[in-house]
């Protein structure tokens, strides 16, 4: 296998494919950190170019996109509050506020280590563990799936903010509206009133981008008399060894998550990237401090989303099933240069694969090159006046919504999403479990309506499959250690306080 | 500048809740009945929102028995309703109108709102910034914006 690589490595240099890979990296950064167009949308839009292309070539371009696009929404994410991909989400909780305080350049390049290293972890996981990983995946049958999504939904404690009543009653609204539109067994359209808009339902992206972007856009305007700080200026773009230290740990767990929920079909890395934030505040020694712009926040769910990209490939090519939605397209792509993917792929052209191995794990060298020289250039975004940067971020709302479906709905249920995010944040409910319950409301809700069929009805099954103790397991420690810790918290009010001063 | 008592916004939320849960409850009434062992259209809503409206009940309840008179405040409440008007007009007209009309417009009327410089400069970065989203979407990045009546 090493041969195999070490020759892919060198295919990759020969055959200019190199050349394709940074040109790949290279846009879908620039494609991701602008709203409203996500990795899987450049990757669509490329398909047609890379017909009758070398498909070593074709492969490290798409490979380059997907990588760069997931890192590039964190780009956005930090600087304008603005996600450039859902994958971004978990990255505005705790970079945006780093960059507030003034700290942007230390927030992106925490963003692109951990994007490149949790990417890079994913990719040797790709290239040396994929077919075993397949085939847990494919042990993931409805129940399994059920439970996953439960074990995200038992992240909203940990990004409840304030009030755990109003943070459930926030994801709980996510997850009802995620009902809106055809229901995925019986084909029922539900809750459309006759608009024919709301068929496949509120879209994931307009929300998003309403509820991040547009909302701080309307927070533009009402303090826009208020005199701003001026923006220390952008002179060192990096962390300290120790800082680095502080974060690895997550970095790595969160590399692992990533992986793991990218190479189980029909998770994507929006999922990979709030489950790895969650683990991390629960896990971190300053967990009560995430959300206030800790470094940790901001590695964790990019490692798990770069990491997700490489993830979702492993049961791409070992079985011709997409991992997430961009891969869904990479399939497609695959097929039209005549690529057969599945296990005989690995046999008939081992070249064309451990080329594109040898991609997955050269692009997230890219990543940090790319991303460290670039930060300099992105921060400078900052500098702008704050009244400038209000209406970039309102005219990027609504062309990004645009963009996704070229729908003027899409556009509405952004401002609306906007303004309700703006007066319900003031009122300490919270945004980021809506996002969580919209995301993995279908999961749960698809899957459980399968799970009812193939059990007939018995709901015991959730109950007698080795993996779904292994999710029950984690749900309850989840919940368990999330009520033990609040306890000492409150137990402890004076003390807490103390240390938080001190830090 | 707008104020409101958080428990107020509470209470909202609670007849909120109670009203999901009557309308989810109407609605779903006519959904198909499920066949032997299937779920149902109407099941997994129904839970979520019987869920739901007891949270909001219950978060309406604790929040007006505390005497807290927490409030929200927006300051500067009519430009920003008068923004939130000026960027529905202006997401609902950009299929119609294009983006190139339009969007200078919108950003001048923005930042005049806001007081950002004197009107020829306002002017000036509108255009500026119509013309920078401009060429990385549509030139650079192929990425169809609205055309409206000018037809580029």
């Amino acid at each position: 296998m090493i041969s195999y690589l070490i020759n892919g490595f060198g295919n990759l240099v020969l055959s200019g494919s190199i050349l394709a890979l940074f040109i790949g990296v290279f846009l879908g950064i620039i494609i991701g950190a602008l709203p409203g167009l996500t990795a899987t949308m450049g990757i669509a839009l490329l398909i047609p170019f890379t017909y009758g292309m070398d498909p070593a070539f074709a492969l490290s371009l798409m490979v380059g996109i997907f990588a760069g696009g997931i890192y590039g929404g964190s780009i956005s994410a930090i600087l304008l509050r603005t996600p450039g991909t859902p994958a971004a989400g978990a990255t505005v909780l705790d970079g945006y506020p780093l960059a507030q305080k003034g700290q942007a350049g230390k927030a992106l390049a925490v963003s692109t280590i951990a994007s490149a290293l949790g990417g890079l972890i994913g990719a040797l996981i790709l290239t040396f563990l994929a077919p075993q990983i397949a085939k847990i995946a494919v042990l993931f049958g409805p129940p399994e799936y059920v439970l996953l999504g439960v074990y995200g939904l038992s992240m909203i404690s940990y990004v409840a903010g304030k009030s755990m009543s109003k943070g459930i009653f926030m994801g709980l609204l996510g997850i009802l509206i995620s009902t809106i539109g055809i229901d995925p067994i019986s084909g029922f359209p539900r809750f459309t009133f006759g608009q024919l808009n709301l068929l496949s339902g509120l879209s994931l992206l307009p929300v998003l981008i309403g509820l991040f972007a547009a909302a701080q856009a309307f927070e533009g305007v009402e303090k826009y008399n208020e005199i701003q700080s001026p923006q220390a200026k952008i002179t060192k773009i990096g962390i300290s060894g120790k800082e680095f230290l502080r974060i690895l740990p997550h970095i790595v767990k969160s590399a692992f998550i990533g992986t793991f929920v990218g190479a189980v079909p029909g998770t994507g890395t929006d999922i990979a990237a709030f489950l790895s934030y969650g683990e991390a505040k629960r896990s971190a020694k300053n967990g009560n401090e995430f959300g206030t712009g800790v470094i940790e926040g901001v590695a964790a769910p990019e490692s798990g989303n770069n990491a997700c990209v490489n993830g979702a490939m492993i049961p791409m090519f070992t079985l011709g099933i997409p991992g997430e939605a961009a891969t869904a397209v990479m399939l497609g792509g695959l097929m039209l240069l005549g690529l057969q993917p599945g296990p005989l792929l690995f046999r008939d052209n081992p070249q064309v694969i451990y080329t594109v191995f040898a991609s997955t794990i050269t692009s997230n060298l890219l990543i940090l090159v790319l991303g460290l020289f670039g930060a300099r250039f992105f921060a400078k975004v900052l500098q702008l006046p704050a009244k400038l940067i209000t209406t970039l971020i309102f005219v990027l709302a609504i062309i990004g919504s645009y963009a996704m479906r070229n729908n003027t709905f899409d556009v509405s249920v952004t401002i609306i999403a906007g303004f309700i995010g703006f007066i319900l944040t003031k009122a300490d409910y919270p945004v980021p479990p809506l996002l969580l319950g919209l995301i993995l409301g279908p999961l749960v809700e698809a899957n459980l309506g399968r799970t009812v069929i193939i059990s007939e009805g018995n709901y015991s099954i959730f109950f007698t499959r080795p993996l779904c103790w292994l999710f029950w397991a984690l749900i309850l420690y989840t919940i368990i250690s999330n009520i033990s810790k609040s306890r000492k918290a409150s137990k402890q009010p004076s003390q807490e306080a103390h240390n938080g001063g001190k830090a | 500048m707008f104020s409101l008592k958080i428990r107020w916004l509470d209470l909202l939320i609670g007849i909120l809740g109670a009203a999901l849960l009557l309308i989810v409850f109407i609605v779903s009434a006519s959904f198909p009945a499920p066949h032997q062992a299937q779920l149902g259209a109407s099941v997994f809503p129904r839970i979520i929102v019987i869920l739901l409206a007891v949270i909001a009940l219950y978060i309406a309840f604790t929040s007006f028995r505390k005497t807290s008179t927490d409030s929200i405040e927006i300051h500067n409440a009519s430009k920003v309703a008068l923004s939130f008007i000026l960027l529905f007009a202006y997401g609902l007209l950009l299929k119609k109108i294009g983006f190139v009309i339009l969007t200078p417009i919108f950003i001048t009327l923005l930042l005049v709102l806001m007081k950002f410089s004197r009107i020829l400069l306002n002017v000036i970065a509108a255009l500026v910034t119509t013309g920078a989203i401009y060429v990385v979407f549509r030139l650079f990045l192929s990425v169809p914006l609205p055309e409206g009546i000018l037809g580029f």
